[in-house]
């Protein structure tokens, strides 16, 4: 199609196209213009003052509390280095210890003095795990599990002194070659009374015996008998 | 502030928005007042109507003016509130008008403009083919006419009524060619 022949219908479009919208609409829409940029100005000038002074407030109230829980911390924090330095632990903590108490003691004294029992059980039981032997058997427990490294301290202290007092005795009847032999074997069994259950200890016994190992099966039966003085006992060891 | 003739739509239309200029705002009213109650008038086919339709997109543009982004031509943009403002009234009432004949149209020939030397038959002719292309333009497919309309009132290309009616460049410019061959071919009847 030629630009020639649109150019005449667009001729006759215009002969045409020359209605308008009345006067009272014009008016209409202009004003209701205006009203809009008057309506735009007066909202900004009608809640300015309201939002900064709410923006006010709320800065206020955000700073105090912040200020706030900053100073709880750091009188909390003055009170575990109180309590650290009246029982300093014997030995080094670890870092994700340090981490881990310093958040249980921001939630309250009861979880405090929980917490530091818990450390002190279980600094005892790496001094004991730390000791020649004791690493080979049992691993060393993560440190988030205080509660159960607590109940395995107290059961490694209780062994420790039925560990000394077999030594001892031991000494006494076989002399050095032998009591370092049940030595040995009482550590292990220290470590068995809490790793194995009765049944299986007494199967370890018998395993002694039958390996030759009289002195270090005699051993574990007397450390088994005074965990266990009740227990009934097989046949092969009456 | 002040705006002159060369001030673009756009420009205007951001004074208004963010200066909340109502000079800015008439200047741009001004410009297209004509040309969008041409376009509704001749899609909906009634003057009431369509002075109603055209005062609603006004107001939509006024109240909606923070929402404005000058991303396209103001006519563009503009023309798209029409077209879906006259799609929301086909939609409410049900009724897309067929045929779009203006009751109270004036008589053509008052708008040719006299000429003292311009003989009797040669007015006539003008003002048949006057009367004739309105006929033609009435009877188009409504698609057909609002592409030829946009592109005669608002200046629009192929790709801006694609924008404005909301539908791909092919689309449009096959409307628009359609319309132009329909009417080229009723006018050459005449002849």
């Amino acid at each position: 199609m030629s630009d020639g022949y649109e150019r005449q219908l667009s001729d006759l479009y215009r002969a045409r196209a020359r209605e308008e919208p009345p006067a009272s609409i014009d008016n209409a829409i202009l004003a209701a213009a205006r009203h809009e940029a008057r309506g735009s100005t007066r909202v900004g000038i009608r809640w300015g003052v309201p939002l900064a002074l709410a923006a006010v407030v709320v800065l206020s109230v955000s700073l105090v509390t912040v200020m706030r829980d900053a100073l709880e911390l750091s009188g909390e924090s003055m009170n575990v280095e109180e309590q650290r330095q009246a029982s300093p632990a014997p030995a080094e903590p670890d870092k994700p210890r340090v981490v881990a108490d310093e958040s249980e003691q921001r939630r309250g004294p009861r979880l405090q003095e929980r917490t530091i029992t818990e450390q002190k059980a279980a600094d005892q039981l790496r001094s004991e795990l730390a000791k020649p032997g004791a690493q080979q058997s049992a691993p060393v427990p993560a440190p988030a599990r205080a509660r159960v490294n607590a109940n395995r301290a107290l059961d490694a202290t209780s062994a420790e002194s039925r560990k000394s007092k077999a030594v001892a005795a031991g000494r006494t009847a076989s002399g050095p070659a032998v009591g370092a032999a049940a030595e040995k074997a009482l550590r292990s069994d220290a470590q068995a009374g809490d790793a194995l259950s009765p049944e299986q200890w007494l199967k370890r016994i018998e395993r002694l015996r039958k390996e030759g190992k009289a002195t270090e099966a005699q051993a574990s039966f007397n450390e088994f008998r005074k965990r266990y003085p009740a227990y009934p006992l097989p046949e092969t060891l009456k | 502030m002040r705006h002159d003739n060369e001030t673009s739509d756009e420009s205007l239309m951001a004074a208004f928005r963010d200066s909340n200029d109502v000079g800015a705002f008439e200047r741009l009213y001004r410009r297209h007042r004509g040309g969008l109650y041409r376009y509704l008038l001749r899609q909906c086919g009634a003057a009431a109507l369509a002075e109603e339709l055209f005062q609603d997109v006004w107001l939509n543009v006024v109240r909606a003016k923070q929402a404005y982004v000058a991303e396209a031509r103001f006519a563009t943009y503009l023309y798209r509130v029409a077209h879906n403002r006259l799609v929301d009234h086909y939609r409410r009432s049900a009724h897309r008008p067929s045929i779009a004949v203006l009751d109270d149209e004036p008589d053509p020939m008052e708008l040719i403009p006299a000429d003292s030397d311009e003989q009797p038959e040669v007015r006539f002719e003008a003002k048949q083919q006057v009367e004739r292309f309105a006929q033609l333009l009435a009877v188009l497919p409504e698609a057909q006419r609002e592409a030829f309309i946009l592109r005669e009132e608002a200046g629009l290309s192929i790709a801006e009524i694609a924008g404005a009616t909301g539908v791909n460049e092919e689309t449009a410019k096959s409307r628009l060619r359609y319309a132009l061959a329909k009417l080229r071919r009723g006018m050459l009847e005449l002849v």
